[in-house]
């Protein structure tokens, strides 16, 4: 069965957004090993930075990335040096971590909240109107699914050889994989992780920027978008970027591409069921891989396989 | 003055206290040993001069500047290098990555020079520059890890157990490093070393560590040589 070019377009926008995200809340967690449930947040306030950008100052949504970035990125790091790195100082674990995620979540929300409300935001936030069609060699393309797909391919690219490219850069993966020898060479680790907390929310705030063109976007989005994030980075490992950009990609198109799939003949399934998806993915690759794709053996898997044939 | 000197250092790590009243003192172009018993606390002792572990009281002078309470990173930045007994390199970034990171505080035209006296002085580790660490055998790592720790040509270099695990001809070869070390670039050497007989005949001075408490404080070719303290907590016959 051939899948209509405007359900893979659709697939494609939502699981380059979702990778993003995923990049990001796979690095926060990397750093200080904490499931923060405030990221999707971050997303949220990409969204009404482009709002704000675009209704009073005028600006075309497709200029506002890097004060989304910048925005979205400095409410991330004021977190991790107001909350979570006091937290992790004092050698909390992962339970305190996670705990106070949730409280920076519900501050965070509620703020947004506040902000939507004093703009006079009764209704939600669309900037599908900005969703003009681009012509390429005679293909009528969405201008979002161009501006998604060379944001990703920027920020993923940027962000790669910022990684292996750098000292800096050399340095973060250093301070992930063993912060203590990292400051025994010289590394200042918080320095390092704040830098990693800024990058992961600025990911997000770009990727949220993107979100009213396709949903109408509300202060709820990104909260109501985690699950589907946390899916996408454990799909991928939790442990890996480059894990966590697969995960994206597989979850964002099992998502679109599966309803799409459940609402036709025989099932005629509602497309209410469209979240519970990434839901049961999420479970399966608990269950299955709880490592995640790159975090299985593969080698193993593949013999367990062949003996179970056999 | 003393390149390094540990004064009256009581350490642990939270409410469990470790060291108890602990002093040496270590200057330049000396290898000075710390021996003892398993659990005596000669690993705490190196990682709480480096900044790895609660310091209860004492103090800690280098060159004569009072560092109790610096960072790691602020103590690495003034010249002191600690290569911990495990983990002591990045197993998923490459050889050459490792050694980059070990002159992190440099400049890139110093880092070009000692990267250069580094590999002349380790001319294994040039052979491994763009293995990952990942794939390197523990003498080959332990090499990587010398190497990056004698990069920054730091004052003092501090070992825990730099031999541990490795095969008897490549533990040797390792100390004979060491040696060269201290002779070559005149840096003042703090080891902590299970194999007591070898690490006393290599060193110029030794502290003794019984459950956290000084025993002895000397020349390491006296305590070889007193059999009792040898035979009793050195397992030396």
């Amino acid at each position: 069965m051939m899948l209509p070019p405007e359900v893979f377009i659709d697939a494609l926008i939502y699981s380059n957004l979702l990778s993003l995200l995923a990049i990001g809340l796979t690095l926060t967690y990397l750093t200080l090993k904490v499931p923060n449930f405030a990221y999707g947040d971050l997303a949220t306030i990409g969204i009404y930075v482009a709002f704000t950008f675009n209704e009073f100052y005028s600006l075309h949504p497709y200029l506002i990335p890097p004060f989304a970035f910048i925005t979205a990125g400095l409410v991330s790091l004021a977190s991790y040096i107001l909350v979570f790195r006091p937290l992790w100082k004092r050698k909390s674990n992962i339970v305190t971590l996670m705990i106070a995620s949730i409280a920076v979540e519900i501050a965070l929300r509620s703020m947004i909240h506040i902000y939507a409300s004093a703009l006079g935001l009764r209704r939600r936030v669309s900037l599908a109107r900005f969703d003009e069609p681009v012509n390429i060699a005679g293909l009528e393309l969405p201008s979002v699914l161009l501006a998604t797909t060379l944001t990703t391919i920027t920020l993923v690219c940027s962000l790669y050889l910022f990684l292996n490219k750098t000292k800096f850069g050399t340095a973060m993966r250093a301070a992930i994989e063993n912060p203590y020898l990292a400051s025994t060479l010289g590394i200042n680790v918080e320095q390092v992780y704040a830098v990693s907390w800024f990058l992961a929310g600025g990911l997000a705030g770009v990727a949220g920027l993107f979100l009213p063109f396709r949903i109408s976007a509300t202060p709820e989005t990104g909260w109501e978008l985690l699950l589907k994030i946390f899916a996408a980075s454990v799909l991928g490992g939790l442990n890996s970027i480059f894990g966590a950009i697969l995960g994206g990609y597989i979850t964002g198109f099992a998502e679109v591409v599966g309803i799409y799939l459940l609402s036709r003949p025989p099932l005629n399934l509602s497309t209410a069921y469209r979240p519970a998806i990434p839901f049961a993915l999420f479970i399966i690759v608990l269950l299955v891989m709880p490592r995640g794709i790159t975090g299985t053996d593969w080698r193993r898997l593949k013999k367990i396989l062949r003996g179970g044939e056999g | 003055m003393a390149l390094l000197e540990v004064r009256n250092l009581q350490a642990g790590y939270g409410k469990l206290q470790v060291l108890f009243d602990v002093s040496l003192s270590l200057n330049k172009g000396e290898i000075h040993c710390v021996v003892g018993p398993n659990g005596s606390g000669k690993s705490t002792l190196l990682k709480a001069i480096f900044g790895l572990a609660n310091i209860y009281e004492g103090k800690v002078l280098l060159n004569g500047r009072d560092i109790t309470r610096l960072k790691p990173h602020e103590k690495a930045r003034m010249g002191m290098a600690y290569l911990p007994q495990l983990d002591n390199v990045f197993s998923r970034l490459t050889v050459r990555e490792n050694l980059l990171l070990a002159g992190y505080t440099l400049d890139h035209t110093q880092y070009r020079e000692r990267l250069e006296e580094v590999l002349d002085f380790l001319p294994q580790v040039r052979a491994m520059m763009n293995r990952k660490v990942l794939t390197l055998s523990g003498g080959e790592r332990q090499m990587v890890a010398m190497a990056m720790a004698i990069l920054r040509k730091p004052d003092i270099i501090m070992l825990d157990e730099p031999t541990a695990a490795l095969a008897p001809k490549i533990a040797r070869n390792i100390l004979n490093k060491i040696v060269e070390l201290r002779d070559r670039f005149k840096i003042g050497v703090l080891l902590v070393e299970q194999n007591a007989k070898v690490a006393l005949e290599i060193s110029d001075n030794a502290v003794l560590l019984v459950a956290g408490k000084e025993v002895y404080k000397g020349p390491a070719s006296d305590l070889l040589s007193n059999k009792e303290l040898a035979k009793m907590y050195l397992g030396v016959r």
